[in-house]
């Protein structure tokens, strides 16, 4: 679980106001966890404080798990809005690899973990292909084996789907509900994309820096107005245009 | 008007890519190319505009030989990361000034500014990188268009907007129609959609061409075909064989849904 307790966050000290004001909430493991909210409102620098990217202005965000070990570190992994900005390698391999090397491990841990990563994806067989040659969504798919091979207890995706194909969409959110059903990994899919709402089994809504909405996805399609900033998915739309 | 391909084969250091292609583009019409990420729609906007040589096969404006040249404008993915003036209204007008055109530019730059959604006495003095995305997009496509070209390109125009942005544009597209070939490459033809649209669909090397209703069925019947939203197809797939099948958005599925029960 991830806790936030009273998180505020300003990106320069001289000012006053705050990206986030006082955020409480958190998010369980084992359900896709949607964080949504107009532009602006916050949402990136919320993930960036999660990855550790950025640490809170005050407040604490803390990691918990079950069978907790006091001595355990928790790592998380971002995968960015645009893949062509977050792939370092020229080929599959090296782009899996790049992370571990990073983390100074044994060369054959190393190539265990790229195909045991790369596996996942069917790019076992692909490792020497250069990056150039893959489609979005493959690229997209190379960045989340390149986070998964790190081993990372929690995985935040930022407007995964912007840059795929339909196609390319209903991989992406196979892989994620693999991700949820069959292995430890905690989910957060960012995204403003009413179609994406409807893959969330838990919501939270941020609007001009505070949580306005933190529930499931039942309550928010029993909601009788969507959270500000938010439009209702059109599946839910549709069911209330019926009743009426 | 009316653009068409014949016989058209696009290729990429002379390997064939795409095609053969016989396709027609008209005014009048919607014209969407869909296709799966790298299947070559970019390429076939660019081999239009004539940025891409490297192809066999014709190319014919109203039956005569067609050149991109003062015909075309295309706009690329996220027009709006190009910005490089101080206002709207400078924006727009950039392309005008840049071909030593000098009469009537301002009433030119405001009239398409009002096509484009943007009010002259709103948008003229606003600073272009402080506008939401939506607009921005606008005052990107109202520049590329502005030198009122036979023929107007549209790479994925809709990504990354937000819902409202992109409902705003798609019904400011369709205005564009009735003067102008415009040919829109997208991933969300549903968004887009409309009775008069036609779609050239790429599979592979291969390509279609379908009306909307037709293409719609098949998307329906046939998951494989294209992945249209599933609550679309849950609420229409049974009316399919008899029907002719509604835009996707909730409203026009609603009122589908209730002129059956109604009759």
């Amino acid at each position: 679980m991830i806790l936030f307790d009273r998180v505020s966050f300003c990106y320069n000290e001289k000012e006053t106001s705050f990206i986030l004001k006082g955020v409480s909430f958190s998010l369980q493991k084992g359900i896709i966890n949607g964080l949504i909210g107009k532009n602006g409102c916050g949402k990136s620098t919320l993930a960036r404080l999660i990855v550790g990217l950025l640490k809170p202005t005050e407040g604490e965000i803390q990691f918990k798990e079950e069978n907790e070990d006091p001595n355990a570190y928790y790592f998380s992994g971002m995968i960015f809005q645009n893949p062509d900005n977050q792939i370092v390698g020229t080929t599959i391999g090296d782009d899996i690899a790049f992370g571990l090397e990073n983390l100074n491990l044994p060369t054959e841990n190393i190539e265990q973990l790229v195909v045991k990563a790369a596996s996942l994806f069917g790019f076992e067989k692909m490792l020497d292909m250069p990056v150039s040659k893959l489609s979005g969504g493959q690229k997209q798919m190379l960045c989340i084996a390149s986070v998964l091979a790190l081993e990372p207890s929690w995985i935040v995706f930022d407007e995964p789907t912007s840059h795929l194909d339909p196609w390319a969409r209903i991989e992406f959110w196979n892989i994620i509900n693999y991700l949820v059903d069959n292995s430890n990994i905690g989910i957060i899919v960012i995204s403003q994309l009413p179609e994406d709402i409807i893959h969330f089994g838990h919501i939270s809504v941020l609007n001009e820096g505070c949580i306005i909405f933190n529930d499931s996805y039942d309550v928010f399609a029993s909601l009788n107005q969507p959270p500000e900033g938010i439009d209702f998915p059109e599946n839910i739309k549709l069911q209330r245009l019926l009743n009426n | 008007m009316k653009l068409r391909l014949g016989n058209l084969v696009i290729k990429y250091n002379d390997n064939p890519l795409l095609g053969p292609i016989d396709a027609s583009f008209e005014s009048g019409q919607l014209n969407l190319i869909v296709g799966r990420s790298g299947c070559g729609k970019s390429t076939l906007l660019k081999l239009i505009a004539g940025f891409h040589s490297e192809f066999t096969g014709a190319i014919s404006l109203d039956e005569e030989y067609f050149e991109p040249e003062g015909n075309v404008a295309l706009a690329f993915q996220n027009p709006e990361s190009l910005f490089f003036n101080s206002t709207v209204f400078e924006e727009i007008l950039f392309s005008l000034t840049s071909l030593d055109k000098k009469d009537n530019i301002c009433e030119l730059t405001n009239h398409w500014m009002e096509k484009w959604g943007l009010s002259p006495e709103i948008y003229s003095k606003k600073y272009p990188f402080k506008l939401s995305g939506g607009e921005k997009r606008r005052v990107a496509l109202a520049a590329c268009t502005i030198l009122q070209p036979k023929i107007i390109l549209l790479d994925e125009p809709l990504a990354g907007l937000d819902r409202v942005g992109q409902s705003d544009l798609s019904k400011i597209i369709k205005n564009l129609c009735d003067e102008h070939i415009v040919i829109v490459v997208t991933h969300e033809p549903e968004l887009i959609l409309q009775d008069n649209s036609r779609i050239l669909y790429i599979n592979g090397k291969e390509t279609a061409e379908y009306d909307s209703n037709t293409f719609l069925y098949n998307a329906v019947i046939n998951p494989g075909f294209y992945p249209i939203p599933q609550w679309y197809i849950e609420s229409v797939k049974p009316y399919a064989e008899m029907y002719e099948l509604p835009p996707v958005n909730s409203e026009s599925v609603a009122n589908f849904l209730r002129s059956i029960k109604n009759g």
